[in-house]
């Protein structure tokens, strides 16, 4: 009764606007000055790895479209992220010449991707559950394999030597990875690709938002919860499942091209299966279906390992006065440990979906 | 008398292998009637549903629904046409609160596409509104709180077998298939379901009713037909079906009630 009270209390204050405001402000305030704090305590490669966690949360988030929404267990996702790489890769390097301006390959790779989507989509239609899982799991396989080949007869991607001098992100002849001087201030690349990520993924966050409560994303839940049901409710099930996979491929796609543009440099071993099912730890880690459960997963999951490195060394010197055990392999002990005992204790993820 | 067929079907035909589900099954459902089908178990009743949906496609025969030939369409757009139904064991979006399925039912009659979602123009804004008020409206018509949060598959069975109800008339049928709808109702929900039937035939819904309990359906349906191992056996008045020495022999084993 007390709790009920409570958290009464707690929605009531939700709803005064003077008070949301405030909170909207402190966030916004905190996102906007972290990597000034991040780089002046912890040093500027902590930048760097927030900037991939933002990019594993536009992932995230495009998967959560795909597994969380309309329940389409998909376990080659990262092939979408590999599309859009190479995608900016061959529009914006040395290998063909080419070299388009930003905003024209963040809607390419978005369509592209899409389209990638569509068409990995499209042949899995009649199959639920684990045999879409088989099939999907493949599909990304043979897309890194491709890039992986696609060296002769003609070079298209390089092959495993993968394509090199990627053009950054620039605006007014400015390159956002070179330090920019800003009124003062230095802008390190890390720390101006973690605003222009922030922006993308927020963006992301609002779209996904946006079609969870709408006649979309009811369709899609309605599909994850019973398709034939689904069906006999008028919802056309094979346009709504394209959809999902070409909204999902999207998110990834731009994704990967910004994380082209950021490294510099992409190879077919940056999208290995490993990475798909990193991706879909954070979706379920965090709670399927809950955009803001996804985000969450995403930041522990991304953040969490390389803490786990940092700190595996030394606690290990000052409690058996030596390094035993390789951080590295450490890491991941604890990483697994991590996932079972979240799996165990809240099956359903840190932050469900509220449906559940 | 002549009636005013919305839904005919004509020689339906379905095999399974070797077994002959249904054999030229003719049915004339007349608009705005309540059209009982019984049988025994494995008479065919639901396998004939499962066609007029579009879950499977009849070998032979055909059916139409106000003059449109549905026979092979996939199911959305049988729905589309005007055809919805529920289903024997409840197929709730279990998940989603009461509310949610009823709007999940007006999907094939709203247009939202991904533009809307995203920016909710006002068309979209509109229609959002518009569809939530007619689904609440809709749960009340069945009587059902549409405050109610809970996830669906925690309400009262009853409640579980209105809501699919509603959840079916927002997609705004001409006829609508119901499956059972009494199977494990206890005799107070049964009364209220009936109710419910009189109520949805006078705003003008033709009614198939596939039913297990004999007294309601001879009690409320204005034609019955009866299927026994894939064929139809009498089709007529609830009077004559009583009557009707065939089907008191193959369905009903021996005197009516």
């Amino acid at each position: 009764m007390i709790n009920k009270v409570f958290y009464l209390e707690k929605f009531k204050s939700f709803q005064n606007p003077k008070i949301v405001w405030l909170g909207y402000s402190l966030v916004a305030i905190t996102l906007a000055i972290l990597p000034f704090i991040i780089e002046a305590s912890i040093g500027r490669t902590w930048v760097r790895i927030l900037d991939f966690a933002l990019i594993y949360g536009m992932l995230a988030l495009g998967l959560n479209i795909v597994v969380g929404f309309a329940g389409l267990l998909d376990l080659g996702y990262i092939a979408f992220y590999a599309v859009g790489a190479y995608t900016w890769a061959l529009l914006a390097s040395p290998q063909f010449g080419l070299h388009l301006p930003f905003w024209l390959i963040i809607p390419i790779g978005f369509v592209v991707a899409g389209f990638f989507g569509v068409l990995l989509g499209a042949p899995t239609l009649r199959l639920r559950g684990d045999y879409l899982a088989i099939v999907t799991l493949g599909f990304g396989e043979i897309v890194r394999i491709f890039l992986n080949n696609l060296d002769h007869p003609i070079n298209i991607t390089n092959g495993p030597v993968g394509i090199n001098l990627i053009d950054p992100i620039s605006v007014g002849g400015y390159a956002l990875t070179r330090t920019q001087q800003i009124a003062g201030v230095n802008f390190s690349g890390a720390h101006i690709y973690y605003y222009l990520l922030l922006v993308l993924l927020l963006a992301c966050i609002f779209v996904c938002i946006r079609l969870e409560n709408s006649r979309l994303g009811r369709a899609w839940i309605a599909i994850r919860e019973d398709e034939t049901a689904a069906q006999a409710m008028g919802i056309n099930t094979r346009n709504m499942k394209l959809l999902a996979f070409a909204m999902g491929a999207s998110f990834g796609g731009v994704a990967g091209g910004v994380f082209a543009s950021f490294q510099g440099f992409v190879s077919p071993e940056s999208f290995i299966l490993l990475e798909s099912i990193m991706v879909l730890c954070m979706v379920v880690l965090g709670g399927m279906g809950n955009v803001w459960g996804v985000v969450l997963g995403t930041l522990l999951l991304a953040i969490l390992p390389e803490i786990l490195r940092d700190i595996s060394s030394p606690i290990q010197e000052s409690l058996l006065g030596g390094v035993w055990i390789d951080p590295e392999s450490l890491r991941m002990v604890l990483f697994g440990l991590a996932l079972i005992l979240v799996m165990l204790v809240r099956p359903s993820g840190l932050w469900p979906s509220k449906k559940h | 008398m002549q009636k005013d067929i919305v839904l005919s079907v004509k020689g339906v035909t379905k095999s399974f292998g070797g077994l002959k589900a249904l054999s030229k099954i003719n049915l004339g459902i007349g608009k705005g009637e309540i059209y009982g089908l019984i049988g025994p178990n494995g008479a065919g009743k639901t396998t004939l549903f499962n066609i007029l949906t579009g879950i499977y496609t009849p070998n032979q025969g055909t059916f139409n629904l106000d003059g449109k030939d549905l026979a092979g369409l996939k199911p959305h757009l049988i729905v589309k046409a005007g055809l919805a139904r529920t289903f024997q064991n409840i197929r709730l979006f279990g998940n989603m609160s009461g509310l949610e399925n009823v709007m999940v039912g007006f999907h094939v009659r709203t247009k939202t596409g991904v533009m809307g979602a995203v920016f909710r123009h006002y068309r979209a804004r509109e229609e959002e509104t518009n569809l939530r008020n007619k689904s609440k409206s809709l749960m009340d018509y069945v009587g059902l709180d549409p405050e109610l949060t809970q996830p669906s598959t925690t309400l009262p069975y009853g409640d579980q077998r209105r809501l699919e109800i509603a959840r079916a008339l927002a997609t705004n049928p001409k006829v609508i298939a119901l499956d059972e709808p009494a199977a494990g109702m206890n005799p107070t929900e049964t009364a209220g379901l009936r109710d419910l039937l009189v109520r949805i035939r006078r705003d003008g819904i033709t009614i198939l009713l596939i039913e297990h309990d004999v007294k309601l359906v001879m009690g409320l349906c204005d034609t019955v037909a009866v299927l026994d191992y894939g064929k139809k056996i009498a089709e007529g008045e609830p009077k004559e079906i009583k009557a009707n020495p065939d089907v008191i022999q193959a369905y009903l084993g021996g005197e009516l009630s």
